[in-house]
C-alpha cells in the first residue's frame, strides 16, 4: 500500500474509534439541536411557559439574558448544533480525515462549551434560577467538547 | 459512496422531522404545559371572589394567577380580549396564587390588589399591576409598596394611607391565604392555571385555543357554574 500523500490526513477506512467518536458527537449535537429548536419555537410560536413552583424556566427564558440583541440565545444554539452536526457528518463521510479539520471541530466544541458555561453561570449567579432545557443543552455541549478533544487526541496519535 | 449518501439523507431527514414535529406541536397548540396536566377541580365562585363579566352566566372561567409571574402578564391581553368577546356570556374570576417560593414580590402584590379591592378598585389595580409588571418586579418586597404600589394607588384615586394599612391587615393576608389554599387543594403548581366550569384546562397556547375551550363550555348543555 502506498503511503498517504498528505501526512496530515488519516487513511480511510479509519480506525473504528474515530468513527465512533464522530457518531457520538453527531448524536450529542442532534440532541442539542432538538432542544434548542424547541426553545426557539417556544420563543416565537407559543405563550410563555407557565411560572412553576418546580423550576425556574420561565424566569430564565424571559430574562434579559435570554436575548443577544434581537436574537434569542436558543437560536444561537440551533445554529451551533447544526454547524457541528453537519461538520461532523462531513468528517465521517470524507475519504480522508484531515487533522486540521479535527482540530477545528475541537475548537468549535470548546467555544460551544465555553458559551454554555457562561450561560449556566448567568443562571446560577445572576438570574438565580435554572432551566432544565438549558441544562440539557449545556450537557450536550459538554459531551461534544469532551468527545471532540478525545477525537483530536486520537487523531494526533493516528488512532 | 452509497453509504455516504445514506448518512447525509438520514441526517437531513432527522433534522427536518425534528423541525416539523416541533412546529406542528406548537402550531396545533399542544406543546408546553400539558405534560403534567391533571384535570383537577376548584370550589365554586362565591361572593368572596373577584368577578367580572356576566356573574349570572352558566359558564365560569377562573384564573389562579401571580402578579409577578411573566406568563400571567403575557396572558393578560388574551384575558382582556376574552372579556370583550365573552363578557356578556361568561363569568371571569381571579384567585391569588402567589408563587412566593420563586417570586419575592408575589405575596405583597396580591395583598396590594386585595387592599385596592377594599376601596372598590380591585380590577383596576389588578390590571395596573400586570401592565406595569416590568416596572415593579425588580424592587424588593420591603420597598415595592412605597416605590411603586402607593403611586399606583394614588393614580387610581385610592386613599393611600388606608391602602398601606390594608395591605398589611390580617383580613387581606387571610384572603390571599384562602385563595392559595383552594389552589393548593386543587394541586395547582403553576401560574396561570385556568379552570372552566371549575375544571382545570391545559393552558391554551393561543387565543383561538382559548375561545375553542370557552365555546365548547358554552355549547355544553351540562355546564355547571
Amino acid at each position: 500500500m502506498p503511503p498517504s500523500p498528505k501526512p496530515s490526513t488519516l487513511p480511510s477506512p479509519r480506525r473504528p474509534l474515530l468513527n465512533k467518536l464522530l457518531l457520538a458527537i453527531a448524536g450529542f449535537s442532534f440532541v442539542g439541536f432538538a432542544d434548542s429548536a424547541y426553545l426557539t419555537a417556544d420563543h416565537y410560536l407559543a405563550l410563555p411557559l407557565p411560572c412553576s413552583i418546580l423550576h425556574g424556566c420561565d424566569i430564565v427564558l424571559r430574562s434579559a439574558y435570554s436575548m443577544i440583541g434581537p436574537i434569542p440565545v436558543a437560536m444561537t444554539g440551533v445554529a451551533f448544533y447544526l454547524v457541528v452536526l453537519f461538520f461532523v457528518l462531513y468528517l465521517y463521510t470524507a475519504d480522508t480525515l484531515e487533522k486540521r479539520l479535527v482540530y477545528a471541530l475541537a475548537g468549535l466544541g470548546t467555544i460551544g462549551f465555553a458559551m454554555s458555561a457562561i450561560f449556566e453561570s448567568i443562571q446560577i449567579y445572576l438570574i438565580h434560577a435554572l432551566c432544565q432545557y438549558c441544562a440539557l443543552s449545556a450537557l450536550s455541549s459538554a459531551l461534544i467538547f469532551i468527545s471532540a478533544l478525545w477525537l483530536s487526541r486520537a487523531a494526533r496519535k493516528g488512532a | 459512496m452509497q453509504r455516504k449518501q445514506e448518512v447525509w439523507v438520514v441526517a437531513i431527514f432527522a433534522v427536518v422531522v425534528v423541525v416539523a414535529a416541533i412546529g406542528a406541536a406548537f402550531l396545533s397548540g399542544n406543546a408546553g404545559s400539558t405534560s403534567n396536566f391533571k384535570a383537577t377541580t376548584v370550589p365554586a365562585v362565591t361572593s368572596a371572589d373577584h368577578i367580572r363579566g356576566n356573574a349570572s352566566s352558566t359558564v365560569s372561567l377562573i384564573e389562579y394567577g401571580d402578579f409577578e409571574c411573566p406568563a400571567c402578564g403575557a396572558y393578560q391581553p388574551l384575558i382582556q380580549q376574552l372579556l370583550q368577546q365573552y363578557g356578556d356570556r361568561v363569568e371571569f374570576a381571579f384567585r391569588n396564587f402567589p408563587l412566593y417560593q420563586i417570586h419575592p414580590d408575589a405575596m405583597i402584590s396580591a395583598q396590594a390588589a386585595e387592599a385596592a379591592g377594599l376601596q372598590g378598585k380591585y380590577w383596576e389595580m389588578h390590571d395596573l399591576l400586570y401592565q406595569k409588571q416590568n416596572e415593579w418586579t425588580a424592587a424588593s418586597p420591603d420597598t415595592v409598596v412605597s416605590k411603586y404600589f402607593d403611586g399606583y394607588a394614588q393614580s387610581l384615586g385610592l386613599n393611600v394611607a388606608r391602602f398601606d394599612a390594608d395591605i398589611q391587615s390580617a383580613a387581606v393576608k387571610q384572603k390571599v391565604q384562602d385563595d392559595l389554599g383552594t389552589g393548593n387543594a386543587a394541586q395547582v403548581d403553576h401560574t396561570p392555571t385556568f379552570f372552566i366550569n371549575l375544571t382545570q384546562i391545559p393552558n391554551p397556547t393561543s387565543y383561538a385555543a382559548f375561545t375553542q375551550a370557552i365555546d365548547a363550555a358554552l355549547a355544553s348543555s351540562t355546564a355547571v357554574k
